[in-house]
């Protein structure tokens, strides 16, 4: 992208005289700044989305005053945090105060040149991508670590020991769950790993359930690995129920206890580029990132009909029992249904790979997350070493072997 | 590995802490992630009850002992009334004797909905403790249509009630009970019986029926360790003996007798119990009567001394009074419960991690405003 | 075996409690919330059976007196277990007629002020059974704020006692006339005191000689601490010349109704000794003062009077 951006710039008779390189450097840093420019919005989203999420389900409305259903409730806050007083303790190691949340901003925001967002843009379409993204997002422990120390603050101190703690341990896990599918894909680009998940095909190669190829339909090892990369995900990430080194009802914030202000930002900012980060990755991986999961447009009729046919069953057997009936997803399921027998132009763009179908996998699956974190509690640091080397360990250790047994029984690789 | 010499360090948990529930300071000696020590200093909610009452008439009291354990007004106010009636040799009318369990049982329910949900809070479950407040909200519109307040009621008077219950509360009473035995199913879906809330909870800071004794700890925590100490029952009040229900009892189900999980749940238990009392209650209310016995205007208990305990929500909740014939208290003892429970913290947490020191002091479920009084 | 029934248990349970929260997630409609200002909480209304008024309610919110109807008994003030309540009266003139109570009852002592601080009262609603005119009441209005800032009127030097607009005063004296009799009063106050510091010096020297006991030295306290600050005020405005100058040789309270006599509290002996030091208040300088005094309802901003009260409280 950032090769086609300065060609693009190249292209233009007034700027052609900058040479290739300056072009390219200028392409480079408009690409920098796009993709933070990404992180900050996504974060605003975000933690809109969250707060209204864990209103609803908490029988609540969350922001409603700023803006309508209080959409520009966060940026009000983003305003409101930048305009706060800049505070450093008096016993704080100053350097690494200051340090330690760009640290961490940087560690995320860097990832995302490497994270394809549809077939044709991505920043970087480097052959090591995965091991790119998987080594430089746990800098992030760095930073944290940093800030917990130079705060000068027992809670902090915590925090950072717990999150140094368990970073490192779910490193391990998720690694393996990784390699699992590498094995099968035989690359680690991208790109390449998306591309291996077009087309359609049983589910699990031999039940005669037309799915599309997505990894986690592959075999039921990476059906489990998905699950387990999930979980091991949302503990590098600090969120619940492994949300340790900043619980709040323990630590008080953790390593964000002594910040406040821009710097307090920094560690919100980088926390919803991780979770999207992951959600990224459980996509690419094994959601089959930007392709559809429908193969034809005929096959998004067809879908669509089955998904409204389920929706009608849920609304009448499982809402019908509550006295009140939610009818918005039967209603959005019958009307893209109508649409896609109606205009065969709709189901084809329905049926094409492309940014759209990234960013629906993304969402579901931080709402997943967030459905994990309003309905949890948080794991013990003992519980959660059990969890990671007794339970997620082994099982991704499983998984590693199991793919490489199925891929010799379905005949994708033979000895 | 000899040469690694590693320091105990003391962590001042509170009285700034977001589930120290108010201004509670613990003092931690801790090594590492285990807690070696624990010493609870309090005193930061003092508010001197004891020498307020010293000064103030036996009516003007009243007030001041709902400001005690501001989660269970109504238990410390009929606690209080029914010591000073005990030395007045007052009878009340049937009526009001009705009216005042089904609010003192209509608070133990609240009490406990705020205690099963800050303990859920404290092992790091925010949404329970939402659906906790919101059936709380309920009981405490019940509260406000019959007393006019929604934390602190001075309702139980001395002799009676203040006033008599609005038309349509028996109903909305009732209303709210057929919705509440619903949503107790809830909770346990949603906390009780997850893997990770039991996880945190059981077998986590065990308390032997022995140490319990030792302690003073009384209510739902002392019953936990499965200890059938219940006044209500062991030497009925009011007129608790007239209503059918079970005092539950630890059993261990998830791990120890005795340990946090059990501590919690004998308080969901309580609940449906004390639903049921309501309930009853609510059948046997004579639909007439007067609601405040005829007591002089002036209260003088002749002279003496008189100590008074009821149940309230966190545990026995004991009056001493000592009258000299005035109409001031010469003396006013008040026995918290919350108090003696908290004491037992540094038995039962001593070598556990900081998180499960959290959760020991969200199972004893203490309210500091009783503490420091 | 109990690890893999741990896991299937872990994962079983945890998808129960998914349930719930996704239950009321597609249930968003249900909420709980209120839009405050927009929506408020229905209040329950009822006669409580205290008077006539429909506003004789159950919900215990701010504090009002209807006060033409205030007989100034003093009743409310006694029963008050925080003292938020202060009342200023002085003895009507034989041939004054200050009217009658929505009861028919003659009212025969003049009250100048009568002050309630919201910031202190503790919403216990024991000041209204015992008002014999039905007049003392807690309405259903509980929203204390304000829009308005000059509403507040704080000065920068209080304002960590930002509390003014807290303090309700129902007078139909204006705050100039109560200035003056506190004035004119003041001496005869200051001199009742030092008489009474006198007596009080004087009885404690015969006390010691004669060892006396403690109910000898416990009536001249009594005595004593009737001056304190806020019935110093009673006293100012009880000697101007309307009333014939009969100024009482006894304690104070002789100059109210009976029912004081009976009035046993047993305050802090602090209080007594604070007297000499913190003389008369002086309930004037208020030049931001325009409101009609004469309208009984209106919650007029805090005058220094009140000030000096609760500092005292």
């Amino acid at each position: 992208m950032i090769q086609l951006l300065a060609n693009w710039i190249l292209s233009f008779d007034m700027l052609s005289g900058m040479g290739a390189s300056v072009a390219w450097g200028l392409s480079l840093f408009i690409v920098a700044a796009l993709i933070f420019v990404f992180v900050a919005v996504n974060a605003i989203v975000l933690v809109y989305i969250e707060r209204k999420v864990s209103a609803f389900m908490q029988v609540r409305l969350g922001p409603m005053r700023v803006g309508k259903y209080g959409t520009l409730q966060t940026v009000a806050d983003a305003l409101k945090l930048l305009q706060k007083e800049d505070i450093i303790p008096k016993m704080a190691d100053k350097v690494l105060f200051v340090v330690g949340p760009w640290v961490i901003l940087v560690a995320s925001v860097v990832t995302f040149a490497a994270i394809p967002f549809s077939d044709t843009l991505l920043a970087a379409n480097m052959n090591i991508g995965l091991f790119y993204v998987v080594s430089i997002s746990s800098i992030v422990v760095l930073g944290i670590v940093m800030a917990g120390w130079a705060s000068n603050n027992k809670w902090s101190l915590y925090g950072a020991m717990r999150s140094a703690a368990q970073i490192i341990s779910y490193e391990i896990p998720v690694g393996i769950t990784l390699i699992a599918v590498v094995a099968v894909v035989g690359s680690l680009n991208l790109q390449t790993i998306i591309e291996a998940q077009g087309g359609t095909g049983n589910l699990f190669h031999w039940i005669p359930i037309p799915l599309p190829n997505w990894f986690i339909f592959h075999s039921p090892f990476l059906f489990m690995a998905a699950f387990v990369y999930l979980i091991g995900a949302t503990a590098e990430i600090n969120r619940v129920p492994f949300d340790i080194p900043e619980s709040e009802s323990e630590l008080v914030a953790g390593f964000m206890t002594e910040f406040s202000g821009l710097r307090w930002a920094l560690f919100f900012l980088s926390e919803y580029a991780n979770a999207t980060l992951v959600a990224f990755l459980v996509s690419i991986v094994f959601l089959g990132g930007w392709q559809s999961p429908f193969s034809s447009y005929q096959g998004t009729q067809i879908g669509f009909s089955i998904i409204t046919i389920f929706a009608l069953f849920w609304t009448i057997f499982v809402q019908g029992k509550t006295k009140r009936l939610s009818v918005y997803p039967l209603g959005l399921s019958l009307v893209i249904t109508i649409a896609a027998w109606l205009f065969p132009g709709f189901a084809i763009w329905m049926a094409s790979p492309g940014i759209f179908w990234m960013l629906m996998k993304v969402a579901g699956i931080i709402f997943l997350l967030m459905w994990f974190r309003w309905t949890f509690p948080r794991l013990r640091v003992d519980q959660l070493m059990y969890l990671s080397w007794k339970v997620i360990l082994p099982l991704s250790l499983i998984n590693l072997m199991g793919v490489a047994i199925w891929m010799w029984l379905t005949g994708e690789i033979q000895f | 590995m000899g040469r690694l010499h590693a320091e105990e360090m003391i962590l001042n948990m509170g009285p700034q802490h977001p589930s120290t529930h108010g201004v509670l300071r613990l003092k931690l000696r801790t090594d590492g992630e285990i807690v070696s020590h624990i010493e609870p200093v309090i005193g930061y909610l003092h508010r001197s009850f004891e020498k307020h009452a010293e000064n103030l008439e036996y009516q003007m009291v009243t007030p001041f002992t709902g400001r005690c354990d501001y989660l269970a007004a109504m238990g410390s106010e009929h606690g209080y009334a029914m010591a000073v009636e005990k030395m007045l040799g007052i009878e009340l009318p049937e009526r009001v004797e009705y009216l005042r369990v089904i609010f003192a049982e209509l608070q133990r329910i609240a009490s406990h909905l705020v205690a099963v949900g800050t303990f859920g809070l404290d092992v790091g479950a925010i949404t329970p403790f939402i659906y906790c407040f919101r059936e709380r909200e309920l009981i405490l519109d019940l509260f406000e249509m019959a007393s006019g307040a929604r934390l602190l009621y001075n309702y139980i008077w001395i002799g009676g009630l203040a006033h008599d219950v609005p038309p349509g509360f028996v109903e909305k009473t009732y209303e709210f009970l057929d919705a509440f035995e619903k949503r107790v199913a809830e909770y346990n879906q949603i906390l009780t019986g997850n893997k990770i809330f039991i996880e945190r909870a059981a077998d986590i800071g065990v308390m032997t029926p022995e140490v319990a004794i030792n302690y003073g700890v009384t209510g739902p925590s002392l019953r936990a360790s499965g200890v059938n100490i219940d006044i209500r029952r062991t030497e009925p009040y009011s007129i608790y003996d007239r209503f059918d229900f079970d005092v539950p009892l630890g059993q261990g189900a998830m791990g120890t007798v005795g340990d946090s999980w059990d501590r919690y749940y004998m308080r969901v238990l309580e609940m449906s119990e004390s639903a049921k009392i309501v309930r009853q209650a609510l059948d046997q209310l004579p639909v007439e009567g007067d609601v405040q016995a005829a007591i002089p205007r002036r209260i003088r208990p002749p002279q003496g001394e008189i100590y008074f305990r009821s149940e309230n929500p966190r545990g026995e909740l004991g009056y001493y009074i000592v009258s000299d014939g005035k109409n001031v208290p010469l003396r006013l003892k008040m026995r918290s419960p919350a108090f003696s429970n908290l004491s037992v913290i540094n038995e039962i947490g001593q070598g556990w991690m900081i998180s499960d020191v959290i959760a020991i002091l969200g199972s004893l479920d203490i309210v500091l405003g009783e503490i420091d009084r | 075996m109990s690890y893999f029934s741990n896991i299937t248990n872990a994962i079983t349970t945890l998808v129960d409690g998914m349930k719930v929260t996704m239950g009321y997630f597609v249930r968003a409609r249900e909420h709980v919330t209120l839009q405050y200002p927009d929506e408020v909480w229905p209040i329950p209304t009822r006669n409580i059976g205290v008077g006539e008024l429909d506003s004789y309610n159950t919900i215990r919110s701010k504090l009002v007196v209807d006060f033409e109807d205030c007989i100034g008994c003093k009743a409310c003030e006694r029963a008050c277990p925080v003292d938020c309540i202060h009342i200023e009266t002085f003895k009507a003139g034989p041939e004054e007629d200050i009217g009658t109570t929505k009861n028919g009852t003659k009212i025969k002592l003049r009250v100048t002020s009568f002050t309630i601080d919201m910031s202190e009262c503790m919403f216990c609603d024991l000041c209204t059974p015992p008002c014999p005119e039905d007049c003392i009441r807690m309405t259903p209005d509980y929203q204390f704020v304000s829009n308005d800032n000059v509403k507040l009127d704080v000065t920068p030097e209080e304002r960590w006692r930002d509390r003014g607009h807290l303090i309700y005063q129902f007078s139909k004296v204006s705050p100039e006339e109560r200035a003056q009799r506190g004035a004119e009063a003041e001496k005869e106050a200051a001199a009742k005191a030092a008489a009474l510091e006198a007596k009080r010096i004087a009885a404690e020297k015969a006390a010691a000689a004669k060892a006396a006991e403690e109910a000898a030295q416990k009536e001249v306290t009594e005595e004593t601490q009737e001056v304190n600050p806020s019935q110093n005020m009673v006293e100012a405005a009880a000697a101007p010349e309307v009333t014939p100058p009969q100024a009482p040789p006894g304690p104070p309270t002789q100059a109210k109704p009976p029912v004081e006599a009976g009035m046993e509290r047993v305050d802090l002996p602090m209080e007594t000794s604070a007297v000499p030091e913190n003389p008369v208040d002086k309930p004037v300088e208020k030049p931001a003062f325009t409101e009609t005094p004469a309208e009984p309802e209106t919650s007029t901003d805090t005058n220094d009077a009140s000030k000096g009260e609760t500092e005292n409280g």
